[in-house]
């Protein structure tokens, strides 16, 4: 037993007390710094005893304080101090502190700093929510702005959500109690994730401020404490409910909110920290090895290797030096991936190959429906055409980083022994019935999440991209061979991208390959100006393709690849095709 | 084979990242792309580089291609391509934003 955590919790509070006592008595005799004086001098009180405390958690003790309240309920006033708590109160205090001396009001301020630092020393997880529900209260308690309605609805909402949920866990485990709390209840675990993810909710669109920050410290709170129920409910469903809860919220907050984009240059320091980091883990991977160099004879060079390196390395150094169209820059960007998908067809990945090909085609057109820039040579461009001559220090700064990655990589290759072939340990692992001979395709599904959250970047950058809408540029009347060539190839493009998908876990292929293709497919009569994108809306076809992969880990086979299809086309019909303004 | 590797995966990060710290528009989206190249390539090189040995096989075991790092790159071009699409998403709302 502890009270000196009782305190910490009660001074922001006794703080607060004072403070409206003495604004009313000090409105008269004109002192309204004495206010503040206390106020200040509350949360330092307070930080000073939790910091006192600190060491005790660091070295794994729980300071705590009981006291019974409503015993037949199973309810006591009940804290104690752990890792996350000391951070998130030490946190809380701080702000306060900094808050206090920017001159905001100290009475909302001082409780507010109250109910994250009770709802970080709580150990029950009723008190928990309580104190959460004070600190939301006093983060919209604003007195001209008021806080928009759907703010209060939702943060209502979650409240609500929340408190059922921690009602239910209690009642599952017997006592509210944290540390009892072992039993996971779905329905409860549901309703928690839920009440956060209504809190946490980017809409309406607002700075992120005081209440975003309350409920941000009550996700990591609940996360830390639930944890083990959370695992053991399948943290990989839970984390991708969340997940798609938030970019469904994203998405719609997407639309009306407008963004103001400064160019963001990395500082010759950031570049140099990283040319150092590179340089060294090259050099270590070098001399760290335990194969003898010139013990491993590298693998024989064929001519179309060594004539396939001459046009990347042709394509690198036009980009650093390019001074002409921004054309020739598109297609010497392209290069380097086109060589890349060939030697990995030579290095025994077909599946790397048949991706980076179909990336290749898929973002050339992106890059062409760039819009030109304004006659003479645009910012942009100058900036691109100065590459040269301007900042040769810094040019120099990224060449040693170069330097340190290609050590690096040459290390992994040369110096160290040869990792043994998994594929017959996987194999093993993974009934073959099941996973199909293709070893990559069977490791991609085994590992679905991965598969999964990458689709849900994709569908995410188009989601966030598509509120500008990349126009295509207007393409010169198309000739007839031209469009009939074009008709001609949609139709097969889009049966060689039905047969990569099904041969995926036999050979070659796969879900990625098979969606890129598709939609380069389907955009490009639309690319070259050849009438309206036909087709649903990509967003529809976005979100069937991520609900269909979910619903895939669960059923595994061919429907998670199918959504994953699905989801990879949508994302780049979503950009390429874009909204006309 | 395998110094040809590095010496690409050094280039593609240099030339990359020299073209991001432009910071802007074409060179900042070309620059993101070859630097996640080059990732995915450091991810592809860290297995061993073998020949005609495929990560697809028979009934019985065969020696091949180890496809873990295999699975990592393919992911890693997924999420690379992602990317490439958010920049070139927000470098034309800038452009937008500054009324061309």
């Amino acid at each position: 037993m502890s009270p000196i955590v009782l305190l910490i919790v009660l001074l922001p509070f006794l703080g607060a007390l004072a403070v409206a006592g003495l604004e009313r008595a000090t409105v008269s005799s004109g002192r309204p710094g004495l206010g503040r004086g206390v106020a200040l001098a509350t949360l330092a009180l307070a930080l000073l005893l939790l910091l006192g405390l600190a060491p005790w958690v660091l070295a794994g003790g729980r300071p705590g304080f009981r006291s019974d309240w409503l015993p037949a309920a199973g309810l006591a006033l009940s804290f104690a101090l752990d890792g996350p708590g000391l951070l998130v109160a030490a946190f809380a205090l701080a702000a306060g502190l900094r808050g206090l001396a920017r001159a905001a009001p100290a009475g909302p301020l001082l409780i507010l700093v109250g109910g994250v630092t009770g709802m970080a020393l709580s150990a029950n997880i009723l008190i928990l929510l309580t104190f959460l529900q004070v600190a939301v209260i006093a983060a919209l308690w604003r007195a001209p702005p008021r806080p928009a309605e759907p703010v209060l609805i939702r943060a209502g909402a979650g409240a609500v959500l929340l408190m059922a949920g921690g009602i239910l866990l209690g009642r599952a485990a017997g006592s509210p109690e944290l540390a009892q709390i072992a039993r996971g209840d779905p329905l409860a675990l549901a309703l928690v994730l839920a009440g956060l993810l209504a809190g946490l909710a980017p809409w309406p669109t607002r700075r992120p401020g005081r209440h975003e920050a309350v409920w941000a410290a009550a996700t990591v709170l609940l996360l830390t404490r639930l944890w083990p129920l959370l695992a053991a409910a399948g943290a990989p469903a839970i984390g991708g409910g969340l997940g798609l809860g938030l970019l469904a919220l994203a998405a719609l907050a997407t639309g009306p909110r407008r963004l103001r984009l400064r160019p963001v240059r990395p500082a010759p320091l950031a570049v140099g920290g990283l040319a150092a980091a590179a340089l060294l883990a090259g050099l270590a991977a070098f001399a760290s090895g335990t194969v003898a160099p010139g013990e491993r004879t590298e693998l024989p060079v064929r001519g179309l290797i060594a004539t396939s390196w001459l046009v990347l390395v042709a394509g690198c150094l036009a980009l650093t030096g390019w001074r002409g169209r921004r054309e020739v820059a598109c297609l010497a960007a392209t290069l380097p991936g086109l060589v890349i998908a060939l030697w990995f067809a030579v290095l025994s990945a077909p599946d790397l190959a048949l991706l980076q090909l179909t990336i290749s085609l898929a973002v050339l057109p992106l890059l062409a429906a760039f819009p030109a820039p304004p006659a003479g040579p645009g910012p942009g461009w100058r900036a691109l055409a100065a590459l040269r001559p301007a900042r040769p220090g810094l040019g120099l700064l990224c060449a040693a980083a170069g330097l340190g990655l290609g050590l690096l990589a040459y290390g992994l290759m040369i110096r160290n022994p040869a990792l043994a072939a998994r594929a017959p340990d996987l194999f093993a692992a993974v009934p073959p019935t099941e996973a199909g001979r293709n070893m990559v395709h069977a490791i991609l599904a085994f590992r679905g999440l991965d598969g999964w959250a990458a689709a849900a970047a994709l569908v995410a950058a188009a989601l966030a991209t598509r509120a500008g809408g990349v126009t295509p540029r207007a393409a010169p009347p198309p000739v007839l061979l031209a469009e009939v060539t074009l008709r001609v190839i949609v139709l097969p493009a889009l049966m060689v991208a039905g047969w990569l998908l099904l041969r995926g876990p036999e050979a070659p292929g796969g879900p990625w390959a098979a969606g890129l293709l598709a939609a380069v497919a389907l955009g490009l009569p639309a690319g070259v100006g050849l009438g309206a994108p036909a087709g649903p809306d990509p967003r529809l076809v976005m979100a069937a393709g991520l609900l269909l992969a979910a619903g895939g880990w669960v059923t595994a086979g061919p429907v998670a690849d199918l959504g994953l299809a699905l989801a990879a086309a949508g994302a780049v019909l979503a950009i390429r095709v874009g909204e006309r303004r | 084979m395998e110094f040809y590797m590095a010496s690409v995966i050094g280039l593609l990060a240099a030339v990359g990242l020299r073209l991001v710290c432009e910071g802007r528009g074409l060179p900042l989206l070309l620059g993101a792309g070859l630097l996640s190249q080059a990732g995915v390539l450091l991810l592809f090189a860290s297995g061993q580089l073998v020949r005609n040995l495929p990560p697809v096989i028979g009934k019985e075991a065969l020696p091949a291609a180890d496809p873990l790092p295999q699975a990592l790159a393919l992911v890693a071009m997924v999420t690379g391509l992602a990317l490439t699409l958010l920049a070139a998403g927000l470098a034309l709302r800038a452009r937008r934003g500054r009324g061309r």
